[in-house]
């Protein structure tokens, strides 16, 4: 009759107590599912939404012009200068810009002009077009001439001007001019009003850059260059990441975590006394450790699924850098996880094989 | 010999005695009842052989630590697992599969009448099922000392016959058992009688 008790517990049958008493409800696994999907699910969608919404905060902050910095000083900016700054490591695009020497003028609309400007191959991946081998019209000026890209403008003078692509300039708080306009491909090597240049994230270093372009000759003029963005309503920085940084949810990894370990804790200690009595009855610490860690799994398995579909959903819906989005939704699942498995392994390690008997010796 | 008392007694903070001073010596295969009225000692007695407290007065010498496993007035188990799930647990402990334990097991469970509930839930036992259920369990899990804390004492006449037969499956065993009880059915079970008396001016 007498067995080995200085043995320790199969995996098996560690696995097989863990699903029998989480089978039974012994475990209390679906109170603790219920508890637990509902803090994950909750804190993963507010704060994968509240990063959502600072990515969407930047995405419109771009899409407005206003990471696009400029300097002005007329005449005097090195188009070559201005158009090599697209090369520096972490610039987007950069080009340089003049206005042309007089409006055109379309055969189609006699008496009537179309504004235009001469810019460097490059500047026109800062309207968000990429035609290089013709001119670019604004959605305005391309919707009232009906035309598209692909298509001829012909001039009164006869001459043609192929269109390579069309960009939007809405009044959003942008610098006006380019709402109405043309712009044509100019050769670089020669001298412009402006200089335009964007980076993201905002770098201080673009300041820099945009200063190198303006020609010596500048410096000595009477109107120094004038540093701006295209659209300075939305402020010269951005400050989405500081506000993401601050967010209320921000610690919601850490709530995740100290309020998993507190409900699996609470949960586990109060079965003590069953434990308890495992204990008494030859369990080790690392068995019941064990059994109790299996059990939080079994709980987790379908508490992750459904937070990592949370986050999916989320990120999903995200115009833009849906990988954050979900990241961040997994970071408070990660909470919760921690969490969990901490609580339970420091419950079930505060089990006693005596602590059945306490009462008892206590009479 | 298992354990020996010499001269023990105990006292506690306040000054207040319990049992008059008790020497001893016990071995495998005994079925002692402790017996005496309320307030005696009967538990700090089995607390002390157990080696859970050192007794204020005297010597208690237990060679090579017996391993103690106690039946507590009120059984303790998982009210959702069955019945034979609790006995295989202790030998799940050892390192055993559990197709080798469920026989081992069922045996137990045999030896004191509940093969029928085996497959119950511990909800749904009885109070006498209960107790020899936990008896049933504590043997699976091979102590050298078994402890029951009046196990009878919350059950009808009937259900204690019971568990006191309970008992009587165990006499036959190397094990050495100490009963604190009031029940004289009980006590007629067991092979020596440990009377535990007031100490001397008290009451």
């Amino acid at each position: 009759m007498r067995v080995n008790t200085v043995g320790r517990m199969r995996l098996a049958a560690i696995l097989s107590e863990a699903w029998r008493n989480s089978r039974s409800g012994a475990s209390h696994g679906v109170l603790l599912w219920l508890v637990l999907s509902f803090l994950t699910i909750g804190l993963t969608t507010a704060d994968a939404l509240a990063t959502r919404a600072a990515v969407e905060e930047a995405l419109d902050y771009r899409a407005a012009g206003a990471a696009i910095a400029t300097i002005e000083a007329v005449g005097a900016i090195d188009g070559t200068s201005c158009d090599a700054i697209a090369s520096v490591d972490g610039v987007a695009a950069a080009g340089a810009l003049r206005p042309a020497a007089g409006p055109l003028l379309p055969s189609a609309t006699p008496g009537s002009s179309l504004p235009a400007y001469e810019a460097t191959p490059a500047f026109t991946r800062l309207l968000g077009s990429s035609g290089a081998h013709g001119a670019v019209l604004s959605r305005v000026a391309a919707d009232r001439l009906g035309l598209r890209t692909g298509d001829v403008l012909t001039l009164s003078s006869g001459a043609a001007l192929t269109i390579a692509g069309v960009y939007e300039w809405p009044e959003d708080g942008r610098r006006p001019g380019l709402g109405y306009a043309a712009v044509v491909p100019a050769l670089a090597n020669g001298a412009f009003d402006e200089c335009w240049a964007t980076t993201w994230p905002q770098s201080a270093q673009l300041v820099t850059l945009l200063r190198s372009t303006a020609m010596p000759s500048s410096a000595e003029s009477a109107s120094a260059p004038v540093l701006s963005t295209v659209n300075s309503t939305f402020g010269a920085e951005f400050h989405g990441g500081d506000r993401h940084l601050s967010r209320p949810t921000r610690f919601a990894p850490l709530a995740a975590l100290v309020a998993a370990a507190f409900s699996v804790a609470i949960a586990v200690r109060s079965r003590r006394l069953a434990l308890s009595s495992a204990r008494h009855h030859g369990v080790r610490r690392a068995d019941v450790m064990a059994v109790v860690g299996a059990e939080t799994a079994w709980v987790m398995v379908p508490v992750a699924i459904a937070a990592v579909a949370a986050a999916t959903l989320v990120g999903a819906s995200a115009p833009a850098d849906g990988g954050a989005v979900f990241e961040a939704g997994l970071r408070v699942l990660a909470g919760t996880s921690t969490g969990a498995f901490l609580g339970a392994a420091v419950a079930a390690a505060s089990i006693r094989a005596n602590g059945l008997l306490s009462a008892f010796t206590e009479r | 010999m298992l354990i020996s008392l010499e001269q023990v007694s105990h006292e506690f903070l306040e000054g207040r005695a319990l049992f008059q001073p008790l020497s001893a010596s016990f071995d495998r295969g005994e079925l002692i009842a402790i017996t005496g009225p309320s307030g005696a000692g009967k538990s700090t007695l089995l607390a002390i052989l157990a080696g859970l407290m050192p007794p204020t007065h005297g010597r208690i010498r237990r060679p090579g630590s017996p391993r103690a496993c106690w039946v507590t007035q009120h059984p303790h188990g998982v009210a959702r697992r069955t019945a034979l799930d609790h006995v295989c647990l202790p030998y799940l402990a050892t390192g055993m599969r559990r197709r080798d334990a469920e026989p081992l097991a069922r045996a137990l469970l045999d030896r004191f009448g509940l093969s029928a509930v085996g497959d119950q839930q511990f909800a749904t036992l009885s109070g006498g099922q209960a107790q020899r259920l936990m008896i049933a369990r504590s043997i699976a899990a091979a102590p050298d000392l078994l402890l029951l804390d009046e196990p009878t004492a919350q059950l009808d006449q009937r259900t204690a016959g019971e568990v006191d037969a309970a008992l009587g499956a165990i006499a036959s065993t190397d094990l050495l058992v100490f009963v604190a009880t009031h029940s004289a059915g009980t006590r007629a079970m067991c092979s020596r009688v440990v009377e535990l008396e007031a100490p001397l001016g008290c009451g």
